[in-house]
């Protein structure tokens, strides 16, 4: 029997390591239909904001060479819709619930969190400091160390459950903006958001999205993704949660060898929905056939 | 209605015109409900590596022979890709999605307005309006008479009037310059449901939209997830962005800001 199980610190036990991406992953139920979504080790939702948020223009997206840009900019329907309509069709899933937050201040971020911090069956919350596709707040905290820190130390004082922070790869040091938050008081840092990204559609000569640039995801940015997880694993001692472009089982071990204690399946959700049960069968294969009957031994093993 | 994703054998695939290809494909043992005006997210291999499945709406389904068929235009390489498979080839398929046309809404007399390719859905709908009593009439515009789709096989079912933008077949000029959209003929029909390009869709809308019909018409957008997760579908309504995959892809245009 293989031990698939990873502790993430602060209570946050899994029952394996296979998560998904916030913003692929809808509320869990979605994916209902393609397999038994409380087989996974959690699932973390779409990020939520205090107020609701009516989101970009469309065009939201283009496909690109192995990707895809999206400039969708959290739209949702707020914190409070969340837990009146959305939570309780939650209760039923057994792994852990991740909430992803996200705002444009830091008052918004306590707001957000504190209401969320009342949900008994939301296991941690996942605050996003990185989304390039809103004008104000997003990804500005999570370029700045300061601002970073900032944000992490005013949410840790009203949230004592795990708290998760997710990190821009669009800065010159990634390791620098995860020391700043580990110091804060976060959990554990998941690792990367979308690269900052354009596409041009030439004939009309105008850009694919409405916002011109967009979030770039999928399997073109995995080798970006690998390296972050590689350098951040290195640099703290929270556990690493590594994504960015794992659409199968290999890849989710690739991730785990460089550092990540879990893996998140994002862009592939929209491909194959079903590919969030395939990662962890395939990781279940990895291990015995490498004879490895704990997954927690894999992790940063990798030989260099 | 439960989704599936499954690999679902190719049994027929012929070109029904230039750059159209009619794709017939076995559901095999799965037994789906299937609402006229679904679509279903379509991938194969691609030579450039098309990462994303391509949105394709139902155009017939016979639940006794478990026979599933696609009407698709052959626009970029994923569609060109899908539409070179052969019979015993393998469809990575996710459907039934999204809303269909409201039957209950139709009426006794529904016309039924296709723009091009957007004639698709409009097979299944009319068989499944037959069958429920009603009496549709079919209004198809195309650019030219080789760009008419199927027109044989849905006039075997219904009354079809026809416009081509050059005259090369039925009036000359747009569906919506059709004499069936004059205010004393329009009055006749119990509801409009349209499917083609957007500025047909407006056009047809706008010669509804002075009468009390209902008009709904099927949107196309770009689509990741097809399944309501991704949210880069959305179109601009009176309730915000709404998703095409799953709030749609049929809509009232009452609803819609047009």
């Amino acid at each position: 029997m293989v031990k698939l199980s990873v502790n993430l610190g602060n209570n946050l036990s899994l029952a394996n390591p296979v998560l998904t991406a916030s913003g692929t992953f809808g509320y869990g139920y979605e994916y209902d239909d393609f397999f038994d979504v409380s087989s996974l080790g959690g699932f973390i939702v779409k990020g939520t904001t205090l107020e609701p948020r009516q989101g970009n223009p469309a065009p939201r997206m283009a496909e690109t060479p192995s990707g895809m840009l999206n400039a969708v900019g959290l739209q949702n329907k707020g914190v409070e819709y969340f837990v009146s309509n959305i939570y309780p069709k939650l209760l039923k899933y057994s792994n852990c619930v991740i909430v992803n937050v996200s705002g444009s201040s830091v008052e918004d971020y306590v707001a957000t969190a504190s209401r969320i911090a009342q949900l008994d069956h939301v296991a941690a919350i996942e605050l996003n400091i990185s989304c390039p596709n809103v004008k104000k707040g997003g990804m500005g905290f999570g370029t700045n160390p300061d601002m970073a820190a900032q944000v992490v130390d005013a949410v840790r004082k009203v949230y004592s459950k795990h708290l998760m922070v997710k990190l821009t790869p669009n800065v010159t040091d990634i390791t620098a903006i995860a020391r700043a938050v580990e110091s804060a008081g976060a959990d554990s840092v998941s690792l990367i958001n979308t690269l900052l990204g354009m596409a041009i559609d030439a004939e009309r000569r105008r850009p694919m999205l409405s916002t011109i640039t967009g979030g770039l995801s999928g399997p073109a940015v995995k080798p970006v993704a690998l390296r972050m997880v590689w350098q951040v694993s290195h640099a703290v001692k929270i556990p690493v949660v590594g994504l960015g472009g794992i659409a199968n089982a290999t890849d989710a071990v690739e991730f785990l060898l460089a550092g990540a204690s879990a893996v998140q399946i994002g862009t592939a959700n929209f491909i194959d929905p079903s590919t969030p049960a395939r990662v962890l069968a395939g990781i279940e294969d990895y291990l015995r056939r490498h004879n490895i009957d704990n997954v927690n031994d894999l992790i940063g093993s990798l030989i260099v | 209605m439960t989704k599936y994703r499954a690999d679902l054998t190719v049994l027929s695939s012929t070109d029904v015109a230039q750059d159209f290809t009619l794709l017939r494909v076995s559901t095999h043992d799965i037994d789906p409900v299937i609402a006229p005006g679904q679509f279903a997210e379509l991938r194969t291999v691609t030579p450039t590596g098309n990462l994303l499945r391509r949105p394709i709406s139902i155009h017939d389904y016979d639940p006794k022979a478990h026979v599933l068929s696609f009407l698709i235009r052959r626009v970029g390489d994923a569609t060109k890709a899908i539409c070179r498979l052969r019979p015993g080839d393998k469809l990575d398929t996710v459907f039934p999605l999204g809303n269909g046309f409201p039957l209950d809404k139709a009426g006794n007399r529904p016309l039924l307005v296709g723009g091009g390719v957007g004639v698709a859905p409009l097979m299944l709908l009319a068989k499944q309006l037959i069958s429920c009593g009603a009496s549709p009439v079919c209004a198809f515009g195309a650019k030219t008479e080789s760009e008419l789709l199927l027109i044989d096989e849905f006039s075997r079912l219904c009354p079809v009037h026809i416009s081509t933008d050059d005259g090369s077949k039925g009036i000359k000029g747009f569906v919506s310059d059709l004499p069936l959209f004059s205010p004393s003929e329009l009055s006749s029909f119990s509801s409009v449901m349209v499917c083609g390009p957007t500025p047909m869709m407006k056009a047809v809308n706008n010669r509804v939209a002075s009468s009390s019909i209902d008009c709904f018409v099927s949107l196309e957008t770009m689509m990741a997830c097809g399944i309501g997760v991704c949210l880069c579908c959305v179109t601009d309504t009176q309730e915000g962005n709404l998703r095409v995959c799953t709030d749609g892809p049929v809509f009232n245009t009452k609803s819609l800001k047009w």
